[in-house]
């Protein structure tokens, strides 16, 4: 083959189109943003609302999970998703997403090694690491306070 | 696999294709016939990217189309369409890249792919095109065979392709070979 290896390389780089980078992060901005405006509008409706700060805290998370369910099992999710990029996946939608989809995706295998076990799938190393991330930090918090 | 990308969150370089089919062949009747086939060889080029299958593949087409016009002494223009599976439209530019760098044969004219037609590219957002062996057994035993017994093309060169994609040696870092097989397709 006259083509070498690494001639095949560059050119498969080459013809791979790129993701439009510039775009993709207006676009997650934006998205984003718009998510977290909800959420402190939340915030606000719910302070009004008389409830206390603690209750706040709870409802908003709440709130924008069970909105995120609701459209990823409408197929919508997806739509928003695909536009938004990391301005969906980094909020909490992304992780209520991560834990509905495969929910909803391995349901044909039954209810225990479907959706029982499969569920945390994509969420359960988020949950692994960032409680060892949160053992370190009120470690380190600990140590500080002393 | 290709299934259960469909929901998650990022969107995937191709559209995943769940078709299904199935090929009757007889040794008597009357045609779409099987002419020759070819055995393809692995063939492995070093793409290490698991979302770019299409140019993992195109070097196994590429080989495969190149010794069965070697072997049968023949070129592109003999042949009405030189048919490859799932390359999409990154692999499809790669294959016809190969072919005229290597071989000075230029298979654009005929050439096309099972994956890039089983969608709409532009209405469909399917990115590189359709990906999966769904795609070579639909639009083959559908629309090629159909389109050969209509007597509207006569003689294609069918090239499937497959990626020896293992996800556990994709994460080691090991390069994805290709593979590819042919037959060729005549009226009668």
């Amino acid at each position: 083959m006259a083509v070498s290896d690494s001639e095949y390389g560059k050119m498969a780089k080459k013809i791979s189109p790129p993701s439009p980078k510039g775009l993709n992060i207006i676009k997650a901005f934006l998205i984003g943003g718009i998510i977290s405006a909800l959420g402190e509008g939340l915030g606000m409706i719910y302070e009004r609302a008389g409830i206390g700060e603690k209750g706040v805290k709870a409802l908003v998370p709440i709130t924008l999970i069970v909105i995120t369910a609701v459209l990823t099992a409408l197929g919508l999710f997806d739509k928003i998703a695909k536009h938004a990029g990391a301005g969906t996946i980094v909020p909490i939608t992304g992780f209520a997403n991560a834990v509905v989809s495969p929910a909803m995706e391995f349901q044909s295998e039954g209810r225990i090694l479907g959706t029982g076990a499969e569920m945390f799938r994509i969420a359960g190393p988020v949950i692994v690491y960032g409680s060892c991330a949160s053992v370190i930090y009120g470690f380190i918090y600990w140590i500080f306070q002393k | 696999m290709a299934v259960r990308q469909g929901r998650y969150t990022l969107t995937f370089p191709s559209g995943p294709v769940i078709a299904g089919s199935a090929a009757v062949i007889r040794s008597k009747g009357t045609g779409p016939r099987i002419k020759a086939a070819i055995i393809g060889r692995i063939q492995d080029m070093g793409i290490r990217d698991a979302n770019n299958m299409g140019a993992a593949m195109a070097p196994a087409a590429y080989r495969t189309i190149t010794d069965f016009l070697h072997d049968t002494n023949t070129l592109p223009e003999n042949y009405d369409m030189i048919l490859t599976g799932d390359l999409g439209s990154v692999g499809s530019k790669l294959l016809c890249e190969l072919m005229k760098e290597n071989e000075n044969i230029d298979i654009t004219p005929v050439h096309a792919d099972c994956g890039t037609m089983i969608y709409d590219l532009e209405e469909q957002d399917v990115h590189a095109g359709g990906s999966g062996c769904g795609c070579s057994g639909a639009v083959v035993c559908s629309y090629i065979t159909r389109r050969l017994r209509e007597g509207d093309i006569g003689k294609v060169l069918f090239v499937g392709t497959g990626a020896l994609m293992s996800p556990v040696s994709t994460l080691q870092g090991e390069s994805i070979p290709g593979i590819a097989h042919g037959v060729l397709l005549t009226r009668e």
